[in-house]
């Protein structure tokens, strides 16, 4: 049986039996999410295949002891991030959390009775997005990653993070998530380069305020634009001339260019490249756009 | 001679007696109010700091209250050990096994006990009301116990002493 270390180290946050039972679980370097849902056996997600595990239906009160147990037994200290629907635990792996929300003053506030959980498994794939850089012609090239979930954007901004970190330019990186860098005791648990400063567990808009302030980067990375405040945290960056690397959820360039908030982040004619990630069959392939002229018409 | 240190041991060890049974109850109230402390810090972390629960254990085994930091030590001990199981599972089992080292009384452990149920499992407003109900109940078995400190415990020492001079009274 070949062990992974990353997902050991995710399947820390569930009750003893089913750590066991997870743990003695073949092909563990594949799973990328392992999906549990209240009165349903626990399942596992592959290159976006979900297979249903032999196992006994998990009830909500386990449920609830998984989430209990990845915040080191303190869910109130998440209540911020929980009312995105999500933790962050140790290693950068993110449990998303579904249920019941709670609505107070027309925002959601947290989640009870919890009906379902995804746990994904953050790893650090070396060779993701290979022959992809930032830098070309000496000089930096802003860049937007867009694809589905699930297609590792996270994975390949991290690599194209530690790239161009450690071919010397300074890089900032806005980890709102802890799932970039995902600092313990304030050392990245993941290597993003030799070249890297890290603002992690505040919105991207202040930590890109924070970086541009004090850290002068060359580069600024940020994962997942998906609000106004987002946007505005790139359009920062486009104003005090700093190369950007940004992730989004988009299908293809034609599926960005249809929602407003992403018209919005192209019409700041900051990125000059975009690399769509997709999947043909089990492998995911990289397909770059050029975008600079389009943007600036 | 030999009987007269006869009959003061016996008057000792009776009095010994009476006296143990007032400081028990004494513990007792003792161990109530240092638990009462724990949980008024551990709910201004909660609902100040938001801090976590381990760091919560960990403060709380610096508190200069003996009772408060022998029993919060040796529940991060156990946390530490990192065996797979829950936090409220050891919460109970810590109280339990540290009851008679300090004191508490089988009812006031029994109501602290429950907090197990929402302890860590909750947000910050559910986990606050939870542990204000428990402070609640315990306050008012934390009076039961300090009245019959007040009623019984004098009547223990005065039990004890009389048997003693009774006992001496009845050898000689």
């Amino acid at each position: 049986m070949k062990t992974d270390k990353a997902f050991q180290q995710a399947a820390e946050c569930m009750p003893p039996l089913l750590r066991m039972q997870l743990e003695g679980m073949e092909e563990q370097t594949e799973i990328e999410e392992l999906r549990l849902r209240a009165g349903r056996p626990p399942g596992v997600k592959a290159a976006l295949e979900e297979r249903v595990l032999d196992l006994e239906p998990l009830s909500a009160e386990t449920l609830r002891d998984i989430l209990s147990r990845a915040a080191r037994f303190s869910v109130h200290s998440y209540a911020e991030s929980l009312r995105y629907g999500y933790i962050t635990l140790a290693g950068g792996h993110r449990l998303g959390v579904c249920g019941t929300a709670v609505v107070e003053n027309g925002e959601v506030s947290g989640i009870r009775n919890i009906s379902s959980l995804n746990l994904r498994v953050a790893r650090q794939i070396r060779d993701a997005g290979e022959g992809l850089e930032l830098v070309s012609d000496g000089r930096l090239h802003s860049t937007l990653l867009i694809s589905p979930p699930g297609l590792g954007k996270t994975t390949l901004l991290r690599e194209l993070i530690r790239r161009t970190s450690d071919a010397g330019w300074t890089v900032g990186v806005a980890d709102e998530r802890c799932e970039i860098a995902a600092l313990s005791e304030g050392v990245p648990q993941f290597d993003v380069g030799r070249c890297t400063d890290v603002i992690e567990g505040c919105s991207k808009q202040q930590a890109a305020l924070m970086l541009l302030k004090t850290m002068s980067p060359a580069l600024i990375a940020l994962d997942e634009i998906t609000s106004p405040g987002d946007v505005q945290a790139v359009g920062l960056c486009a104003h005090c001339g700093v190369s950007v690397v940004a992730s989004a959820h988009a299908k293809d360039l034609e599926d960005l260019r249809r929602r407003a908030l992403y018209r919005e982040l192209l019409a700041l004619h900051l990125f000059e490249r975009v690399i769509i990630v997709s999947l043909d069959g089990e492998k995911r392939t990289y397909h770059v756009e050029d975008i600079k002229e389009e943007s600036e018409c | 001679m030999l009987k007269l240190l006869g009959a003061v041991m016996i008057f000792g060890s009776c009095a010994a007696l009476g006296l143990s049974a007032r400081q028990q109850l004494r513990r007792r109230v003792a161990a109530a109010d240092a638990l009462l402390l724990a949980l008024t810090l551990i709910m201004s972390e909660i609902e100040c700091r938001r801090a976590t629960l381990p760091d919560i254990i960990a403060e709380l085994t610096e508190n200069e209250n003996e009772a408060v930091a022998r029993v919060f030590l040796a529940l991060q001990r156990r946390l530490r050990e990192q065996n797979g199981l829950s936090l409220g599972y050891l919460w109970c089992a810590n109280l339990r096994d540290m009851r008679e080292e300090i004191g508490l009384g089988n009812q006031e452990c029994e109501i602290l006990c429950q907090a197990s149920n929402f302890l860590g499992r909750y947000d910050a407003s559910e986990q606050l009301a939870g542990l204000r109900q428990i402070s609640r109940r315990l306050s008012t078995s934390r009076e039961v116990a300090a009245q019959e400190l007040t009623n019984k415990g004098n009547l223990y020492r005065t039990c004890g002493i009389a048997m003693g001079i009774l006992v001496v009274l009845v050898l000689i």
